[in-house]
């Protein structure tokens, strides 16, 4: 088999990228308000020539301001937590981890409903809560996977499992506590769901993101090696407890940022690093790039689907990746086992 | 990556005087009760063309030592100096462009192709992603010759068969170009003919490429035919150490390994050890 | 228009005032009749100028909108109801699903379900406002829109008078003052007639299920709960919140004498009594084992003016003497409801 070049990522990525603009520019044409093709072309050229002011009615607030946001939250959604279930698999050396199996999920669930509590009457849902929950998780779980003052593998697993599972229960408990109303905001975050509000704006979720994307591919080459064992990737120079820290950090960073502004997605951070481990092999110098693209063009498929598969109802992006995700999952599964 | 320069290079030259593999009084301990000690104290010299074969029963501290040797341990007491520099003033880096470690087992999670198993090697001598240039694909293919893995460049690590592998990991250590090479029981999952192969490419490199090599093993006879220094342990004890002939005796191998053995010496200066078994 | 309704005030006012007033309440029942059935739309009054004005809401939200109202979305199924109550037909310009009544609201378009709705197809729209219920909306939705420029007003009736307050504030959004003027003075009639036949009768204690499973109840601060306290009934648990969890023993030690359920058809009552005797834990409360349910319609959970007449049909069904000298009720409804 020829080694991996340089120039074999930049095919790839181009290859996903071009899939990815041509899934976002269907996507917004696509919805409870069908946009024929020419009048979509139409839409974007004169956006893109005049600016936002000189175009139909429909096209600026159907597609500028209401599906062209939500398609660029979406390929961020599904970029980060591809790219953190990457990260995990390769922290953990375990391919069943997803981005949540650390407990980040729960935690920033479990900030939210206790905004929700604790807030006045009519507190939104906002990510704030939910990322300062997630943060507070990360923390917690990576003080807990200690041990001899550095991240200990087996150690953190169990700590986040146990984590992820203690806070569930408290999510539970808190429930109950909520008035119904609440309950079924809750419900739809916690499904997965592109509409609500953003903490910050879209520019710097972006920034953020593809900082720590590019901080966690640094590490690259050594998570190739972490992957045959911490003792030989030690043998082979990887300097193995800064490159779990960079990555447990990184690949946390994500989920946290994805799950505040978009609820628990599942599925994405599982499945799309497999997809690409088929297609493209297991190579994290090309993994994680074309794990961001091809995450981002699945949850832009999906969201394109949760948008018009039930039309006018909007049903959550979560939902539609269970959907597809299980049995793709089961399918997968039973090629690798072949 | 910048091509790695050669050994000679990177590791100036020492004086003719100096040994490559100083061990001086080192040991090392699990607990901190003096039951618990794995290695009592312990020192010995191998020179830049040798290679040191360590024998002794299960948990006579041979793995110990060679992760102590490796770097991977520090020793409780006693220093490990490789060209004179002590061990544990490298960092991992260095260390590994220095040192390459063939292990017992060697899982794999995904599926690899042979060629990038053994570029690996390379990892220590560059940066950032590492993408390989025309040097390290050289280096990686005479690596692979050089184990006799040749032909296997292009197929897939879990297609290999378990002796095939082994020559795959040991060109991986190879394309290290390492000035040490820590083996830990390399002949585990070889047939004769293999072992053989094995012993003698490592006795090519020793000489030829002024590598030193340490290797673990629980064959007294390959122990006896190829290697230049013998360290026999026992309990975490040196009970011989010192050419192959000298130490290698009925006696000390029958109180180390309680079993009944019998050393024959060849004409030529070689040991053979057989097993005694009675027949009653 | 709610004409139907007034030939039910009818036969509420007390008997002595009904020798006197019969004649002329049959004479005018047939001239409103006339009149008004079938049901009709109020035509936009095009020329009442527009005017942009800031108005609050039901939460306390501020919102500029131009009014007389043109082009309005019921996002809520009571939204809708109350809107085609007050002959606003031709302002809807779409509805959300579940909204069924009244019949005439089929053909209009829908945006999706009142918790999930297409935001795009709302803005495609262009409506001058949108109308939301805090008991059927989610807080994102409304904030969506807002972000979008839509205006939204969202109602949050906490009792009866607060349905009344609301017909009266949509009318004043869509340009129909008088039209919510008379169909509020109607309501109040009737809450009126009703509160004189059920004058010092002690009230009933009941326990409205709004789930069985598991056990929720109407809050004190619900409209529900001012419903029922209306049609002479009183909760028998005290609870705290607006939809509590309760615990079946909560209900079996308080043992009220009636179980309310809301259902979608008020189907066979039978049926309902025979499951319930079937479960454990219920079949140990009075009210089952004596036949003590009344089932009442699913609109008795909407805040529009629906719901007077289902006070009405529970007040009867809780007090039957005070109802005795009444002959049946007329089968007229207000306009019922689509299936």
């Amino acid at each position: 088999m020829r080694a991996l070049t340089a120039r074999r990522v930049w095919l790839v990525a181009a290859l996903l990228a071009g899939l990815l603009v041509l899934m976002g520019v269907i996507s917004l044409g696509l919805g409870a308000v069908p946009i024929p093709p020419r009048e979509l072309g139409a839409c974007l050229a004169g956006a893109v020539h005049a600016g936002a002011g000189s175009v139909s009615a429909d096209c600026r607030v159907i597609v500028l301001e209401l599906r062209l946001p939500r398609v660029l939250l979406a390929a961020l959604v599904g970029a980060a937590l591809s790219v953190a279930g990457a990260g995990f698999q390769a922290l953990l050396r375990n391919p069943l981890a997803d981005p949540y199996v650390l407990g980040i999920s729960s935690g920033a669930a479990l900030g939210a409903i206790l905004s929700l509590l604790a807030g006045p009457p009519g507190t939104l849902l906002t990510g704030g809560a939910a990322f300062l929950g997630a943060l507070a998780t990360v923390a917690g779980v990576y003080l807990l996977g200690q041990r001899n003052g550095h991240l200990d593998t087996p150690t953190l697993l169990l700590a986040g499992v146990i984590t992820a599972s203690f806070l569930s229960a408290i999510i539970m408990f808190l429930m109950t506590a909520l008035p119904g109303r609440e309950l079924r905001g809750l419900a739809f975050w916690l499904m997965g769901d592109l509409s609500s509000p953003l903490p910050l704006s879209l520019r710097w979720l972006y920034v953020a993101a593809l900082l720590t994307m590019a901080a966690l591919y640094t590490t690259a080459a050594d998570l190739n090696l972490l992957l045959a064992g911490e003792q030989e990737a030690l043998h082979l120079g990887v300097n193995v407890r800064r490159v779990k820290l960079v990555v447990y950090l990184s690949a946390s960073l994500l989920t946290a940022l994805a799950v505040s502004v978009s609820g628990a997605i599942g599925y994405v951070g599982l499945l799309v690093p497999h997809a690409i481990r088929l297609l493209f092999g297991s190579d994290y110098r090309l993994l994680l790039p074309a794990s961001a693209l091809g995450g981002a063009v699945a949850v832009v498929f999906a969201d394109t689907l949760a948008r018009t598969v039930a039309a006018p109802t909007e049903l959550p992006v979560g939902a539609m990746t269970a959907v597809v995700g299980a049995p793709l999952f089961i399918y997968l599964l039973r090629r690798h086992l072949q | 990556m910048k091509p790695a320069a050669t050994p000679a290079a990177v590791h100036p030259a020492p004086p003719r005087a100096l040994p490559r593999l100083g061990v001086q009084g080192i040991s090392y301990a699990y607990g901190t009760s003096p039951q618990q000690f794995v290695l009592q104290p312990l020192s010995f010299e191998v020179a830049r063309d040798q290679v040191l074969a360590l024998v002794g029963p299960n948990g006579s501290g041979k793995s110990t030592l060679l992760r102590l040797l490796a770097g991977t341990l520090e020793p409780l007491a006693g220093k490990i100096l490789l060209d004179g520099i002590e061990l544990k003033q490298l960092d991992t880096r260095t260390r590994a462009q220095r040192i390459a470690v063939v292990q017992q087992e060697n899982p794999l999670l995904f599926s690899l192709g042979v060629l990038e198993f053994v570029l690996q090697g390379r990892h220590p001598h560059g940066r950032g992603l590492r993408f390989p240039d025309r040097e390290d694909l050289k280096l990686a293919l005479q690596a692979l010759d050089q184990a006799g893995a040749g032909r296997l460049a292009r197929r897939w690590m879990h297609e290999l068969s378990g002796g095939e592998k082994q020559r795959v990991v040991l060109a991986r250590a190879l394309a290290q170009r390492p000035v040490l090479l820590l083996l830990d029981e390399p002949t585990l999952h070889l047939d004769l003919a293999g072992q053989i192969d094995l012993l003698r490419r490592l006795r090519q490199l020793a000489t030829s490429s002024q590598t030193t090599v340490v290797l673990a093993t629980h064959d007294l006879n390959l122990a006896a035919e190829f290697a230049d220094l013998v360290l026999v342990l026992d309990r975490g004890r040196t009970a011989g150490l010192g050419p192959p002939a000298e130490v290698l005796t009925e006696a000390l191998l029958q109180q180390v390994f309680g079993v009944p053995l019998r050393v024959e010496q060849r004409p030529e200066g070689t040991l053979r050890i057989f097993l005694e078994v009675n027949r009653a | 228009m709610n004409s139907p309704a007034l030939f039910l005030g009818a036969f509420l006012l007390p008997p002595t005032a009904r020798r006197r007033t019969g004649f002329m309440a049959a004479a005018a029942a047939v001239v409103i009749l006339l009149l008004a059935w079938p049901g009709g739309c109020v035509r936009a009054n095009t020329r009442t100028p527009r005017s942009w004005q800031t108005i609050r809401d039901e939460m306390g939200r501020t919102l500029r909108v131009r009014i007389p109202v043109e082009r309005v979305v019921a996002l809520a199924p009571s939204a809708a109801d109350t809107l085609f109550a007050l002959g606003a037909c031709r302002q809807v310009v779409a509805v959300t699903a579940y909204a069924d009544c009244p019949a005439a609201v089929a053909p209009c378009r829908r945006v999706g379900q009142p918790l999930s709705p297409s935001l795009e197809m709302i803005a495609s729209l262009e409506p001058d406002l949108v109308v939301a219920a805090r008991t059927a909306n989610r807080r994102e939705t409304v904030a969506a829109l807002d972000r979008m420029g839509v205006p939204v007003y969202v109602t949050d009736e906490h009792s009866v008078g607060d349905i009344v307050r609301t017909v009266r504030a949509l009318g004043v959004l869509l340009g129909m003052p008088e039209a919510a003027a008379g169909l509020a003075l109607r309501m109040e009639k009737q809450l009126e007639a009703i509160r004189t036949r059920l004058a010092g009768r002690p009230p009933r204690r009941v326990l409205f299920v709004v789930w069985v499973d598991p056990l929720i109840t109407a809050g004190p601060r619900t409209f529900i709960t001012d419903a029922l306290r209306i049609a002479g009934a009183v909760p028998a648990v005290q609870v705290r919140g607006d939809w509590p969890h309760l615990s079946l023993e909560q209900v079996v030690l308080a043992q009220p004498e009636y179980l309310i359920f809301p259902a979608a058809t008020p189907a066979s009552r039978q049926h309902l009594l025979d499951e319930l005797r079937r479960r454990p834990g219920w079949n140990d409360l009075q009210a089952v084992q004596q036949g003590g349910i009344v089932i009442v319609e699913e609109s008795f959970n909407r805040p529009s003016p629906r719901l007077i007449g289902q006070i009405a049909a529970l007040a009867r069904a809780l007090h039957p003497e005070a109802f005795a000298d009444l002959p049946q009720l007329p089968a007229v409804e207000e306009e019922p409801c689509g299936r």
